[in-house]
């Protein structure tokens, strides 16, 4: 058996890949060749992504299993990691030749971090992932040159996330004390004789993972973040991160029963209603675009969390559609901001856009309609989608709430809109506009008809996720209960 | 007391954590802040410990490897992020002053 095959296609190839990166910085610096390999790299990925693969296992413990939902949220994340290099090239941040390769290195690695997350199935290979998504990210919020905002969004982002990796890692050690296993499950408490160790380890774990994923109440980090950094690296935070810790938190508790109120489904509700008021009225007062799409962000993690509570077989099917039209619609926005306004983020810098640029206009009201979820764009048939599972589940409280929200969020994101058809205050000078290079504009019109056609047509994606029903389960031969 | 009993272990554990909870939420002082998540983290390593005796198994040393090459990895980046922010002309440490950002 041989010892290196216990990681799947996709972890290899970005594992050489970085590798072969970073020999290329220590070889002499091209930003230009740096940002090709980077691509390469991340393609070749998501071409061993779709690979059958066999694990073997190192003794008796899997570390990994490769199943229908890891490859589909590995897919996510790969390609979302793709968009985010697109619309970072000619970003004056990274095309600065002394620091730009490291960019595209710490990108390659973040992607690394969170596809291994996706298919962990151990403590051990979700702590590793989880930080090799962590501390590049770090780097990557540090990176514009000599800006303090950028330095003080890095600090705030690494005391909080360090806060998170305790908690998880004190629950963690909790449940082992408690069942003897590293399994990244959650344990099943009911036939326990004393079930109050792995009950708070399960807790903790779940706050954790709420902090890392910003859900109200451990959300405050968030907003800072993403206004103090450049705009593909907030996409990346908004985004990538938040695909990955989904993925991994479906699986972590693929065990529990989430019909039985316990400490942990209590959590989870209350977190899921919190984030799903809470992120739509911290949305509603922004005039920064990037803090806007914060408690955007906040809001959909929420109404996620509903798709997550309502088990049934519609759970995993709308959540994995919900993902996809999130991160598509999310990425549209801060590739178009990266494209034609990379300084003008304050909303008021938007007015007149649909005269000044009529195709970058549409497009960004294509996504905002898609985010608000109204019809024609995917956005309301993956809430449709959610309601659907809610309902299926029973969940009619959270259902309410849910559609109450959206009602709240309809008057941020129509008011982006609103802001684009009015002419400019003449007291007011109007930002320069750029043309976004190419593959930018080619990114965004790609983003903007997958919007419109899943939301049109989303049979494609239904039948997807409909194979998703059967996982995620992790593979017998885990070190088992003592 | 049995030696295999981790209970004490627990304690010290839990109290180690609070401690490092407590710290970053009243320290204002940005490298003070790290030290304490650096308590928390090392809170959860002994937990570990203590878990991985209970049960004779090597996961408890295994993961307290991982877990201190972790909070070296973080601290470093963390002084790093410090040390910039200063090159930047930030001229303070503490977390509550000059803050650019709205939150």
């Amino acid at each position: 058996m041989m010892s290196f095959s216990f990681l799947p296609n996709a972890v290899l190839v970005l594992c050489v890949g970085a590798l072969v990166q970073m020999l290329g910085v220590a070889i002499g610096r091209n930003v230009a060749r740096d940002a090709v390999i980077g691509l390469l790299v991340l393609v070749a990925s998501l071409v061993a992504v779709s690979m059958p693969t066999v694990l073997y296992m190192a003794g008796s413990v899997a570390l990994f299993a490769p199943d229908v939902w890891a490859s589909y949220s590995a897919v996510l994340i790969i390609l979302s990691a793709i968009a985010i290099h697109i619309m970072s090239w000619r970003n004056a941040v990274v095309s600065d030749a002394t620091v730009g390769s490291e960019y595209y290195l710490l990108l390659t690695l973040a992607t690394l971090g969170g596809v291994s997350m996706t298919g962990a199935v151990h403590d051990v290979s979700f702590f590793l992932g989880l930080e090799t998504l962590s501390l590049p990210l770090l780097g990557l919020i540090a990176f514009r040159n000599g800006r303090i905002d950028a330095g003080e969004a890095a600090m705030k982002y690494i005391v909080l996330s360090g806060v998170a990796s305790a908690m998880l890692l004190f629950g963690f050690a909790l449940t082992y004390l408690e069942t003897g296993s590293l399994r990244f499950i959650a344990p099943n408490t009911g036939d326990m004789p004393e079930p109050l160790l792995a009950t708070m380890g399960t807790v903790l774990v779940l706050s954790g993972m709420f902090f890392k994923l910003s859900a109200v109440p451990f959300h405050l980090w968030l907003a800072d973040v993403l206004e103090g950094t450049s705009i593909p690296v907030a996409a990346l935070v908004a985004v990538l991160s938040k695909i990955a810790l989904f993925a991994a938190m479906v699986r972590y508790f693929a065990s529990v029963n989430l019909y039985m109120s316990g400490p942990a489904t209590n959590e989870v509700i209350a977190v899921a209603i919190l984030s799903m008021v809470g992120g739509n009225l911290l949305a509603l007062v922004q005039t920064d675009l990037r803090r806007m799409l914060a408690g955007s962000s906040i809001a959909h993690i929420g109404y996620l969390l509903v798709a997550f509570l309502s088990p049934g077989p519609l759970s995993f099917a709308s959540s994995a559609f919900y993902l996809a039209a999130y991160s598509v619609s999310t990425l549209g926005i801060f590739a178009l901001m990266a494209g034609i306004m990379p300084q003008g983020t304050d909303i008021r810098d938007w007015h007149g856009m649909f005269r000044r640029r009529p195709m970058a206009a549409a497009a960004m009201s294509i996504m905002l309609l898609s985010l608000a979820g109204i019809p024609p764009a995917v956005g309301f048939f993956a809430k449709f989608y959610i309601a659907a599972a809610g309902m299926a589940g029973g969940r009619l409280g959270l259902l309410l709430i849910l559609v109450m929200s959206s009602v709240i969020g309809l008057y941020y994101y129509l008011r982006v809109i609103r802001i684009m058809l009015m002419p400019a205050p003449v007291e007011r000078p109007e930002r320069e506009v750029t043309s976004p290079w190419f593959g930018n504009g080619a990114l965004i019109a790609v983003l903007a008809c997958v919007t419109l056609l899943f939301g049109v047509f989303p049979g494609t994606l239904v039948d997807l996720g409909r194979n998703l029903i059967v996982m995620p389960s992790p593979p017998p031969g885990s070190s088992g209960q003592p | 007391m049995n030696p295999g009993d981790p209970i004490a272990a627990i304690a010290i554990a839990s109290i180690l954590f609070v401690i490092g909870l407590l710290g970053v939420m009243v320290r204002r002082n940005l490298l003070f802040m790290l030290i304490s998540v650096e308590i928390m983290l090392n809170a959860a390593a002994l937990a570990f410990i203590a878990a991985g005796a209970r049960w004779h198994a090597a996961d408890g040393q295994v993961m307290f490897l991982m877990i201190i090459a972790y909070a070296a990895a973080e601290a470093a980046v963390g002084l790093a992020i410090v040390l910039r922010m200063h090159a930047a002309g930030r001229g303070t440490l503490d977390a509550d002053t000059g803050n650019r950002l709205k939150g």
